[in-house]
């Protein structure tokens, strides 16, 4: 396969039915950063659309071409940011400590004994995630799935580093004991050392 | 730094940058120091670790697949309006003649239009200046018979007044009275 530098050498040099060839080695990749933003399939597959679009237009600005996915995934969480904020209709004004909204916001749930342990924890962990604010969602989700620094965090969502660290302990605090108090950290801890 | 030891409290504060890898050598030194000895950080290390991993693993790549390869080159295509393959040379090249034979038409009536303007404008300077010397010399011919005809007053009233003065000089001043008066009639003297 060719390497990512080629490709774009040659699709700048003119010849854009090579850039079918970055579609098709990162679009789940970036299908799955525009799922976990917008939580919507098909909102997910137009940002996908868009993002390529922007990278094509944008491809002569790509100093570094070698990093072509790591940017791409850039520009497809902004887009996906972009597009939700846009989009949402419910303001979300609660405290970030707000352990009692955080609750009340979880959805009815089936008994966790029927179903198996694995893809359990994994439901929990989801819903655990999703039923987070927004804004410390976002900054988990950015961290822990998209490996992205804190910097780049502090950068993309435009806030301060501190406010970056707050938010993410926070995130994990909430999470991390919601999990303890459903009983589920020490299956976790066996399951993922196995 | 290096002789701290570090309390529970200290490493709760530094347990996020610990696991996220964002601590320096010395941090990581006494943080290590610290859960040799410390169980339950130990634990809490290891519970942030596994949570961290069971996010990563629940929102990774599953089984959804999209393909957007058409959607996004068929945009791109029509967008750029170029084909492609061996007919995207002979399209290209001909679109770029075409565009150039076309284009040829407008820069000659670019040009041409741009000598006219600039004959014109020789021509509307010169009216301009024209214009401008013509009317200085009627407004300094015209200024220059004022001066002359106010000079005529002046000398024949100098001449009038040299020979009146003495005699006329209470007549006038019963004169200046009286336009005075006029100017005052509403005046009350009654008090």
């Amino acid at each position: 396969m060719k390497t990512d530098e080629k490709i774009i050498e040659r699709v700048l040099a003119g010849d854009i039915s090579k850039f079918e060839m970055l579609i098709e080695k990162y679009q789940t990749q970036v299908f799955y950063v525009a799922m976990n933003i917008s939580r919507n399939k098909d909102t997910a597959e137009d940002i996908v659309q868009d993002a390529f679009i922007k990278a094509f237009d944008k491809l002569q600005t790509l100093n570094e071409r070698a990093h072509f996915f790591p940017w791409l995934k850039r520009i497809t969480i902004n887009l996906a940011l972009n597009n939700y904020d846009k989009n949402k209709r419910i303001v979300d004004v609660e405290v970030e400590d707000s352990e009692v909204s955080f609750f009340d916001r979880l959805p009815d749930d089936s008994d966790p004994e029927s179903i198996m342990i694995n893809d359990e924890l994994k439901r929990y962990v989801r819903l655990y995630v999703d039923a987070l604010p927004e804004r410390l969602r976002r900054v988990i989700i950015m961290r822990e799935v998209e490996d992205l620094s804190y910097e780049e965090i502090s950068e993309i969502l435009k806030i301060p580093l501190g406010t970056v660290r707050s938010r993410l302990f926070n995130a994990r605090q909430v999470v991390k004991d919601r999990l303890i108090k459903q009983g589920l950290t020490d299956s976790l801890v066996s399951r993922t050392a196995n | 730094m290096s002789h701290k030891v570090l309390s529970c409290g200290d490493f709760v504060k530094l347990l996020n940058d610990y696991v996220d890898l964002n601590v320096s050598t010395k941090e990581s030194q006494l943080i290590e120091k610290h859960l040799d000895v410390c169980n339950s950080c130990k634990i809490k290390v290891g519970n942030a670790v596994k949570v961290k991993k069971m996010i990563k693993s629940t929102y990774g790549i599953g089984a959804s697949t999209i393909d957007v390869r058409s959607a996004v080159m068929s945009k791109l295509r029509s967008r750029n309006n170029i084909s492609v393959g061996s007919a995207k040379n002979v399209d290209l090249s001909s679109r770029i003649m075409s565009k150039i034979t076309d284009n040829k038409k407008p820069v000659n009536v670019i040009k041409l239009s741009l000598s006219v303007i600039e004959n014109y404008k020789v021509l509307s300077i010169a009216v301009a200046t024209l214009f401008i010397i013509t009317a200085t010399i009627v407004y300094s011919q015209s200024e220059s018979k004022k001066l002359m005809a106010a000079r005529s007053k002046i000398e024949s009233y100098a001449v009038e007044h040299s020979s009146t003065a003495p005699t006329d000089h209470r007549a006038s001043t019963d004169s200046f009275v009286d336009n005075m008066g006029n100017g005052i009639t509403s005046v009350n003297f009654s008090e």
